[in-house]
């Protein structure tokens, strides 16, 4: 590349200006099959969206009912990733996992995003004192660990699929509340809000449109990577013995219940994190390499 | 500056407390009633059973009152008797420190370690193979969960090549014997590390790039200062500054490993009596180990904050 870095960002500041949407949006969809991390990062999580789609056609062998082998078969031509103590396929197990872990996961992103956005915006507009007391809490509740939490959610609760999902929401509310207030105090500050409220304008519904706008690009981006986190928390709660119950397969409870036969049958260990860790990768990946592309300033640092 | 500790003091008092009485009534809220979770059936036969369970954990009075006894007690260092084994919640939670310090210990050094190193290592190498392995290294160590990990170090470390004790319940006495604790909590901690680790060091790759590129760098170049007195102490301290307050937050993360980890590991600290005492719905042990997680939580982001004027001389001067 050509040109000092700050001549570079302005002039990228101005095409991105003079681009229509649909134009950035091929824009971006070319800037990251461009990146290999990106694109790397794309298939991951391409790959697991569509084997978790079409599960019952995939998998080879019915998730639940055991005794479809040997107890603990090695890894080998009939069973791919091995058999369990029940004699149960585990790549099977790992295919239905997943399709639950990424619906589980979809779910708590997108809740966590809408109750820290309405908190954002809230904290944003209102201000002063409304705007302290939930900044306050949000910090506080980002103090308190997650898994502690969740724990404490799940178990009193109940180990419902709704519960779980709010659950693994709360601890990525904080993030969003930030990101959703800092675009909601850069906005009011524009002149054309000033403008709008000199002549009596309600400039609410600019806002909100400059907000929505202006944080779209950073909320996909925490969202995608916050999909990692919420794979990793999802399998966590049902470690633990709080997510999904048995006999439905989930990769947390895989790992929890491979943990006695871990020296004779470790293909059952092994198979279900890989997986968690495959998606993980996939999603972080995806989420670096959208930022590169939606933010020219990044695009040299990576 | 001294506004500025003060001010640090405070919040970590706020935090302290905010949490605790966050959970507090939280538990009390959605937690249910432990009578019935302790006489089960019993209960509906013998409701006076479990009538005098609560008046006897002084469960059935006001909310406030319950929350004004334990606050009393709390700051006195008494905080309550357990539900179900009747021992003082303090007693049960120092059983429990006794390994769940070191540990904590442990992994925040070698995530401040591991992160430093690998953030370090990718930034002043910037594209070259180097920065590749320490970028993948950071990648994978944000994708292997606590509880992942503590299982692959022990089927390696512990169970294929022998280095390592599976089991950490026996013989954890890190005052009387801390080369054997660090022995036997060396796979835990790193397990517990890697991750809070991982995201460390992409913190500080990408911040320690980012102040590279400022005009200062390339004044400080341009006066003939050698590269690696730039890169460190230009560079790399301004880079602290994000990365530091980082370190404070990833607590909460280290937290939920060490939860993790203690059940993989069988090691009997504070995270294991915390998952129990959640699922036999023990309120006053659920307290305790929270008000610990409160004061670990705060008292390293005191450290953290305090250690912040050293790097930012702007905080200084306020």
């Amino acid at each position: 590349m050509t040109g000092t870095g700050t001549e570079q960002v302005a002039m990228q500041e101005v095409s991105i200006v003079r681009t229509t949407r649909r134009a950035r949006a091929r824009r971006v969809l070319s800037t990251i099959l461009s990146t290999r991390r990106a694109l790397v990062g794309l298939i991951l999580v391409l790959s697991m969206v569509i084997v978790s789609a079409f599960a019952p056609i995939i998998a080879p062998y019915d998730p639940v009912i055991p005794d479809h082998g040997p107890q603990f078969a090695p890894p080998g031509r009939d069973f791919l990733f091995g058999t369990d103590d029940f004699g149960r396929d585990v790549l099977s197990r790992v295919i239905w996992g997943g399709r639950k872990a990424l619906v589980i996961s979809v779910a708590a992103v997108l809740l966590a995003m809408v109750a820290g956005g309405v908190l954002g915006l809230v904290a944003g507009f209102v201000g002063r004192k409304v705007d302290q007391l939930i900044m306050r809490l949000v910090d506080i509740l980002q103090a308190i660990p997650w898994l502690v939490m969740a724990l404490m959610v799940v178990a009193f609760l109940g180990p419902g699929v709704w519960n779980v999902i709010f659950a693994i929401a709360l601890p990525g509310v904080p993030g969003y509340a930030r990101l959703v207030r800092s675009a909601v105090l850069e906005v009011r500050e524009q002149d054309y809000v000033t403008a709008a409220r000199a002549i009596g304008d309600s400039p609410v519904s600019i806002i909100v449109r400059q907000v929505l706008a202006n944080s779209f690009v950073p909320v996909l981006v925490v969202m995608t990577l916050g999909l990692g986190n919420t794979l990793i928390a999802e399998a966590g709660l049902s470690f633990v013995g709080l997510g999904t119950q048995p006999p439905e397969p989930s990769w947390g409870r895989m790992l929890s219940e491979s943990r006695s036969f871990i020296s004779v049958a470790s293909w059952t260990v092994v198979f279900p994190g890989l997986a968690i860790s495959w998606g993980v990768i996939g999603f972080n990946i995806l989420g670096d390499g959208l930022r590169d592309a939606l933010d020219p300033r990044m695009r040299d640092i990576r | 500056m001294g506004a500025y500790v003060v001010r640090r003091l405070a919040w970590a008092l706020v935090v302290t407390v905010g949490v605790t009485t966050l959970v507090f009534f939280l538990i009390r809220a959605i937690g249910g009633d432990p009578a019935l979770i302790r006489y089960g059936e019993m209960a509906r036969e013998h409701p006076e059973l479990a009538e005098e369970f609560r008046r006897q954990h002084g469960l059935d009075k006001p909310l406030v009152e319950q929350y004004w006894v334990f606050v009393n007690g709390a700051v006195r260092g008494d905080l309550g008797n357990s539900l179900y084994s009747g021992q003082p919640a303090f007693d049960i939670l120092k059983r429990g420190l006794g390994v769940t310090v070191p540990l904590a210990i442990m992994s925040l050094t070698f995530t401040v370690l591991i992160g430093m190193t690998l953030g370090m290592t990718g930034a002043f190498n910037h594209r070259t193979w180097l920065d590749g392995v320490a970028s993948i290294a950071s990648l994978v160590g944000v994708a292997l969960p606590s509880f992942y990990l503590a299982m692959l170090l022990l089927l390696t470390g512990g169970l294929w090549l022998g280095w390592f004790p599976i089991i950490g319940s026996l013989g954890i006495d890190a005052l009387g014997d801390p080369l054997g604790t660090a022995h036997s909590l060396f796979l835990p901690s790193l397990a517990v590390a890697m991750y809070s680790a991982a995201s460390i060091s992409r913190m500080l790759r990408s911040s320690t790039l980012e102040e590279l590129r400022r005009p200062y760098v390339l004044v400080a170049r341009a006066k003939g200062l050698p590269s690696s007195v730039v890169k460190t102490r230009h560079a790399l301290r301004n880079a602290l500054i994000p990365t530091v307050t980082l370190i404070g937050l990833h607590v909460a993360d280290l937290i939920s490993g060490l939860i993790f980890v203690e059940v993989v590991f069988t090691l009997p600290g504070v995270g294991r009596l915390f998952l129990e005492a959640v699922s036999s719905r023990d309120y006053i042990v659920i307290q305790a180990a929270v008000f610990f997680f409160a004061i670990s939580f705060s008292l390293v982001n005191l450290i953290t904050d305090l250690l912040y004027p050293l790097l930012n001389p702007k905080v200084r001067l306020e």
